[in-house]
């Protein structure tokens, strides 16, 4: 039970990333794109987004509820010393929220729509970039043993040169999921090649960024070579994740855009499970060096137990209700 | 502002905000849905106007209600990492579920809003009646959860430590029924009496306007059955409170003194030094016959508790008068409407009883708002009713005051927000011509 809880956890992280991710992306793009496209882009990303989008976010609540349910010791610490991260992901996360709707929704067409496409863009990138912080601290692990001062107890575990590079990264990889999804998604051919651009500038940037990420790493005196050699499956994911980037590069001049939001995907999924796969088994690490394992955090049997039984009725009762929601906007309107 | 008082505040702002919202969200999809099942019937225009113009209420309020969902699920880390870290694996049973729950109102959402033209009539309709359905779960699972907070059971407390963890019966606690069935009632009283009352507003101005008047029937229909129950689930509430809280029910009365034929205190200021109550109306006897239907059963007084396990007698005593007062009104004028539904139809025209309506538009929530201050005040001083205290559940992190603000000035600006957007929905919906009059 414990083992198929973890999987409902990474999955729902996964999915978060990849199609929240996608989300938050296609704000990014708005906030760069050139004016005389916006209009059709503020279209496209609602056409694709519009049915789904709150199902998208309910992933990342999925994944909450399971750390407070199964994890609860290493919900606490994250909760107490990422406060401050975490509070700002969520002042974007409703500015995010309420913009989008919002902005579809007014009834008047008029000058307020840019407020609301403004707030949307900007929290847009504002919010992964603090979802990426809130990762980076907790692979960086240095949760405070004692809490001396308030800097050093819920600032510093957050705040350095690796978890910003994270955050930034985090940011780059939404907006090109959210560019390499979207390109079967329009109609027009010439925002069609727009969207190719930008799929291709974004992968490059996926790639400086996550450079960028390394060489931030080396600033905080992260141990590269041991950790990749202690997680095989980690080292693997990463050089998949990079070769793949370098293929998809041909696949976007190739033009195989199904194969290239495969790709993608498969981009997205190898980077997510390689950070968990670097992670495993410590959930929290301590800047002393203790460690919280996942198994150490876990909730008592019975309570695992249950937690799982709730997961599988739940899934039982989403996985259909989502597939029918896709299979009515995505595939039965494409064969209209 | 010392950070227990700001973390509390905090969530005070969370919860008061989205409980509204969630009323809402709960509530209208069936107005919606009632409104689609009328046009699919008669197969007037007009009914599937008003259809579309409540669908743009829901996405709106469902949107905003999803977020500061969202963020009180991270807030109750944020603010009572102490509280979350044992309650957490106790009450994540109705959590997970009502994930689920959330889950699927979230797809019958995006089916019902973005489905019309693409699904079968009776699909989408049956669509909106699952929004609905799935939104009443979630509720009655975030309030099992926090019945248990006011009748902690599904563990053995040990040494600071929970031990023998039982999740099924922690969801399953004492309080959770009454709890549930209170609030889903006020969901439905509030949402119906508030839509109602925005209806009836408009009639007023321009009677020409008839689709506004069949949209504030439809919502009092929903409205007024729900007031018309909500004393009887009141009073269940009350029993229950009495057996297993005697000290809210103390405060809530401003009943100070232990005594045998308790009477029920009406109004007045408690007076929590001398403990006694000044300029209150008490009807003899009232009190007991209510908590204990026996006119002479012994009621306890806050004097039966030590001083430092009161909650703030005043606060819980005025908020639950609130309640009470405005319960006991819209129940009466949703009487009144259904009888004049049976015997005067003209009646609900009436200039008299629109007014009524419009001013009662915003006394359901009032009334939602009082009576979560007198569960969550009444509380106090704990977080978990006689095993934790609020105080040793708050965060360690200094400086929330800071947060407290930033909360309440996003809340603030949303609400505003909200009420401005809903004002441009109503003069648009007003602008467009009626395609067909009764």
């Amino acid at each position: 039970m414990f083992e198929w809880v973890v999987m409902v956890l990474v999955i729902s992280l996964l999915l978060y990333v990849l199609l929240g991710g996608a989300d938050f992306g296609a704000g990014i793009l708005e906030l760069f794109s050139p004016k005389e496209k916006f209009d059709e882009l503020k279209a496209t990303t609602y056409q694709a987004i519009g049915p789904v989008w709150e199902a998208n976010h309910v992933w990342l609540i999925i994944v909450i509820v399971i750390l407070f349910n199964g994890f609860p010791s290493a919900f606490k610490v994250i909760s107490i010393y990422l406060h401050i991260p975490l509070l700002l992901m969520l002042v974007g996360i409703i500015v995010r929220g309420t913009a989008f709707v919002f902005r579809h929704y007014d009834a008047v067409q008029g000058s307020s729509q840019k407020v609301y496409s403004r707030m949307f863009a900007w929290s847009s990138l504002i919010t992964p970039f603090f979802l990426g912080i809130i990762a980076g601290a907790i692979v960086l692990g240095r949760m405070p043993v004692e809490v001396d001062n308030f800097h050093q107890a819920f600032v510093a575990p957050w705040l350095n040169w690796f978890t910003v590079a994270v955050g930034i990264f985090t940011s780059s990889l939404f907006a090109f999921l959210a560019a390499t999804f979207l390109i079967p998604e329009i109609e027009d051919r010439s925002t069609k090649e727009l969207f190719r651009k930008n799929a291709l500038l974004t992968n490059i940037l996926v790639v400086v960024t996550g450079g960028l990420v390394f060489v931030a790493g080396l600033v905080e005196k992260i141990d590269f070579p041991r950790l990749f050699f202690s997680h095989p499956f980690g080292l693997v994911s990463v050089i998949l994740a990079t070769v793949g980037l370098l293929v998809l590069a041909v696949t976007l001049r190739k033009k195989w855009d199904q194969l290239s939001r495969l790709l993608a995907g498969l981009q997205g999924s190898l980077i997510v499970l390689g950070w968990l796969a670097l992670q495993y088994p410590n959930l929290i690490v301590f800047i002393d060096g203790t460690v919280i394992t996942l198994e150490a955090a876990a909730a008592p049997e019975l309570v695992i137990s249950i937690l799982g039984t709730m997961l599988a009725v739940g899934v039982v009762l989403i996985l259909p209700a989502l597939a029918y929601l896709i299979w009515v906007f995505k595939y039965r309107k494409g064969l209209r | 502002m010392t950070d227990l008082l700001a973390a509390r505040s905090q969530m005070a702002v969370s919860l008061g905000f989205h409980i509204i919202f969630s009323c809402i969200g709960m509530v209208m999809p069936f107005l919606m849905a009632f409104a689609n099942y009328k046009w699919l019937k008669t197969g007037q225009e007009d009914y599937h106007r008003l259809m579309k113009a409540w669908a743009r209420g829901v996405a709106i309020f469902f949107a905003v209600g999803a977020v500061s969902g969202t963020v009180l699920s991270f807030e109750l880390g944020l603010l009572w990492p102490g509280f979350m870290e044992h309650a957490g694996p106790i009450i994540g049973m109705p959590f997970s579920l009502e994930g689920a729950a959330f889950f699927l109102e979230a797809v019958a959402l995006g089916l019902f809003l973005y489905g019309e033209k693409v699904l079968k009539p009776w699909v989408h309709f049956t669509s909106g009646v699952f929004v609905g359905i799935s939104g009443v779960a979630s509720g009655i699972l975030v309030v099992a959860a926090n019945g248990w907070m006011n009748s902690p059971s599904g563990f053995d407390w040990v040494n600071g430590q929970a031990l023998n963890v039982d999740p099924i019966a922690a969801m399953l606690n004492e309080a959770w029924f009454t709890q549930a069935l209170h609030m889903t009632l006020a969901a439905f009283v509030a949402t119906g009496f508030g839509v109602a009352g925005v209806h009836a507003w408009q009639y007023l101005k321009d009677r020409s306007k008839l689709l506004h008047l069949r949209a504030l029937k439809i919502a009092l229909a929903f409205g007024a059955v729900a007031a018309f129950l909500q004393p009887f689930s009141g009073h269940l509430s009350a029993d229950d409170v009495a057996h297993r809280q005697p000290v809210k029910l103390a405060a809530m009365e401003s009943h100070f003194e232990t005594e045998k034929g308790a009477s029920f205190v009406i109004g007045g200021i408690p007076d929590e030094e001398k403990g006694e109550v000044n300029y209150a109306i008490k009807i003899p006897y009232l009190l007991s016959i209510l908590a204990f239907t026996d006119p002479m059963a012994e009621v306890k007084g806050l004097d039966a508790f030590p001083r430092d396990e009161w909650p703030p007698v005043a606060i819980v005593h005025f908020a639950f008068q609130t309640m009470i007062a405005i319960g006991v009104l819209l129940m009466l004028i949703g009487v009144i409407f259904l009888f004049g539904q049976w015997k005067k139809p003209l009646l609900v025209q009436s200039s008299w009883f629109l007014k009524l309506l419009a001013f009662a538009t915003p006394l359901g929530f009032l009334a939602v708002e009082a009576g979560w201050v007198v569960t969550e005040v009444g509380r106090q001083p704990w977080i978990i009713y006689g095993i934790m205290k609020t105080a040793d559940a708050v965060t360690p992190m200094p400086g929330i005051a800071y947060s407290f603000y930033v909360t309440t000035c996003i809340y603030l600006v949303l609400a505003i927000l909200v009420f401005w957007l809903m004002g441009r929905q109503i003069t648009v919906f007003n602008e467009e011509r009626e395609v067909a009059h009764v």
